[in-house]
């Protein structure tokens, strides 16, 4: 963070400077202020219209439930840049991220932002530091922004040709270009990338950043989407994180979460894991079937839960075993996690991360402990094994039956998240999405580009 | 003789028109002759949008009445209808418009509408109770008021006789008609919300 603000913005020349948070639904929202207004507007925050969490991806006002207190007929709510995210984006412009706040100086419930603050705060309570990173996937395609509306974003060709399978480098040039330039925007931007690779469906991509507390994990999840969109749209493609955009496989959003004490890895044990692990594990087992409205939020998330295609579709968790929903790496000192596997590539990370580490923080104060681990392969089971809810409308109804999840993560974040999946289910059914096709054109519509 | 016993079942995972349909069935086997022509039918009936793909089949048996999503393979009888105006019949597959079967089903599920003060006085006993809903509703009916529950905040609701039963019976969508500006109303962009919630309550579980 600079200690001068002004002389940092006059040594880099900055003349506009693009304050960003996140809604609900997962997209970078915000706006473009000059210098002069940024600095003014660092100790009030910079006023947003509440509907920036009341609007869906179809760009219509949801209702139908009750309302938090900050949530008015447009009334302002303020985003406080955390001066630690200030960035140079590119030349003469600068990035920040902040939080919503209401008029009274509260944090705004809803913000994803926000909830994953408290929830790195219990821990912290605790004693522990997590440790987080994110994998992010999604899809390039050879056409323009412009071109993919033009179609209906239908009938594209993914970047890289249709052949092979993951880990393939066998890639044409314009992939690499892409693949690269991302890369080293990443690198000027100092976000610590580790990996990139193709995945398993065609034209589909992944990216690694470097582990890191939960909220830095988040904002760098956040600000590399927006890099691999805007890096797309220099080179005349474009890209999306839809969970599902054809019968291919589906692409993913895996979280690794450990955690720290004293700087030692607390999961860590040389026979499994630990007791920490354990209850952690706990609790997060306890609150997956709750968890997963937030990790797989849209209707198109649930199209990804097929059988042997990779995602978990059974509450199960395993050590070393990637069929399961939670995958337990043990026994390294520095590597013992868990690995979150039900996130889709359409899930908001702050959110769904603040949902895990929720969880985990029940089982630590419960001392819950797992359900046995899972050995076989957790797909095509028989009969009686639980299944991971299926329909955006089984999993809102699993959240609001929860007190568990609900108790950590607060009342009035999830009644809202509830409300605002009731929304999305309405608008699929009555405004032209189909449940008995394949992916519909309602979906390629509202969720190619967003979030 | 008893009456003839018949549940309404709905499917697992209902769509929104699958719990429309079902509220509205289920309505009349509260009403005797409803329940008498219900009891009567066996057949298989898909009920259609004409305007987008929302679809229900209503399997009609002796003991319950089956709904679930989508169009069977096998139906006795297709009606395509207006989802926006109580079910109006667009066409006919399967059966002449004016065979038994289509004006029975069509009697079941365009029910007579409920006089507009008791439509809101049972939407008033259904959610006033629900988070975030006015202290007080005041229904207003060219020159005429009702006003249910009392006190601070107030909401005012007002419209046509025919369109406030529709809307307050769950048969129309309130969201809907408030844009189309077929009901007026005063309160805040809160209680919008809320009472858009109210509606859908009623509408998918009356």
């Amino acid at each position: 963070m600079p200690e001068n603000i002004d002389a940092w913005l006059a040594e880099h020349r900055i003349d506009s400077v693009r304050i960003e948070g996140t809604n609900l639904e997962g997209s970078f929202i915000g706006k473009n202020v000059s210098p002069r207004k940024f600095t003014s507007g660092l100790k009030s925050g910079f006023a947003f219209a509440d509907v920036a969490f009341g609007l869906d991806l179809g760009n219509a006002p949801q209702f139908g439930f009750a309302m938090p207190s900050w949530r008015g007929d447009l009334a302002d709510i303020f985003l406080h840049a955390d001066l630690s995210t200030l960035v140079e984006w590119s030349p003469g412009r600068a990035s920040v991220i902040g939080g919503f706040w209401d008029p009274d100086g509260n944090p705004v419930s809803a913000c994803p932002r926000n909830a994953l603050q408290r929830m790195t705060k219990l821990l912290a309570e605790r004693g522990y530091e997590a440790k987080v990173a994110v994998e992010i996937e999604a899809t390039v395609f050879e056409e323009s922004i412009q071109e993919a509306r033009n179609k209906g974003y239908r009938g594209l060709t993914p970047l890289g040709g249709s052949a092979g399978s993951a880990y393939h480098l066998a890639k044409s040039k314009d992939w690499e270009d892409y693949m690269l330039a991302v890369a080293r925007r990443l690198e000027e931007l100092g976000i610590p990338w580790e990996a990139w690779g193709d995945e398993a469906a065609s034209g589909q991509i992944e990216f690694n950043v470097a582990p890191a507390d939960p909220v830095t994990a988040a904002d760098y999840w956040a600000r590399t989407r927006q890099v691999m969109r805007e890096v797309a749209f220099e080179q005349g493609r474009c890209v999306t994180f839809m969970a599902k955009w054809c019968d291919e496989y589906g692409q993913a959003s895996h979280i690794n979460v450990s955690l720290e004490r004293d700087g030692e890895n607390a999961f860590y044990d040389e026979f499994g894991p630990s007791q920490v692990m354990t209850h952690f594990l706990g609790g997060v087992m306890a609150t997956l079937i709750p968890a997963t409205s937030f990790a797989l939020p849209a209707i198109t998330s649930y199209r990804r839960l097929q059988e042997l295609e990779g995602p978990p579709t059974t509450v199960a968790w395993g050590v070393a075993n990637k069929s399961t929903a939670v995958r337990a790496v043990v026994g390294h000192p520095k590597y013992s996690r868990l690995e979150y596997r039900t996130p889709g590539a359409d899930a908001n990370i702050y959110l769904v991360l603040a949902a895990v580490l929720a969880g985990g923080v029940a089982g630590l104060d419960g001392k819950i402990d797992p359900p046995e681990p899972f050995d076989d392969m957790a797909w095509c089971l028989p009969p009686g094994m639980p299944k991971i809810p299926n329909t955006i409308s089984k999993a809102a109804e699993a959240l609001r039956a929860d007190t568990l999840l609900t108790g950590v993560l607060g009342q009035e974040l999830v009644d809202y998240w509830l409300g605002t999946r009731q929304w999305e289910w309405l608008q699929f059914h009555t405004t032209g999405g189909d449940p008995d096709t394949g992916l519909t054109e309602w979906e390629s519509n509202r969720y190619f580009e967003l979030p | 003789m008893t009456d003839p016993a018949v549940s309404v079942v709905l499917e697992d995972d209902p769509t929104p028109l699958v719990l429309t349909v079902g509220r509205t069935l289920r309505a009349g086997t509260r009403d005797p002759e409803s329940l008498r022509l219900i009891a009567s039918l066996r057949e298989t009936v898909v009920v259609k949008s004409k305007d987008d793909p929302q679809a229900v089949t209503i399997r009609f048996g002796e003991i319950q009445v089956g709904v679930g999503h989508g169009i069977a393979s096998d139906p006795h009888v297709v009606l395509t209808v207006d989802l926006t105006d109580r079910f109006a019949v667009e066409s006919v597959d399967g059966a002449e418009p004016d065979a038994p079967l289509v004006t029975t089903v069509l009697r079941l599920l365009q029910p007579p509408l409920p006089h507009w003060r008791d439509a809101a006085s049972r939407f008033w006993e259904m959610t006033s109770r629900d988070p975030g809903m006015p202290r007080e509703l005041v229904v207003v009916c060219e020159e005429e008021e009702l006003v249910l529950g009392g006190g601070l905040p107030r909401y005012v609701l007002s419209g046509e006789a025919e369109k406030l039963s529709r809307v307050l019976s769950g048969t129309d969508v309130f969201l809907d008609e408030v844009y189309t500006g077929s009901l007026a109303v005063r309160g805040t962009m809160t209680q919008l919300s809320v009472m858009a919630g109210a509606s859908l309550k009623v509408r998918f579980h009356a």
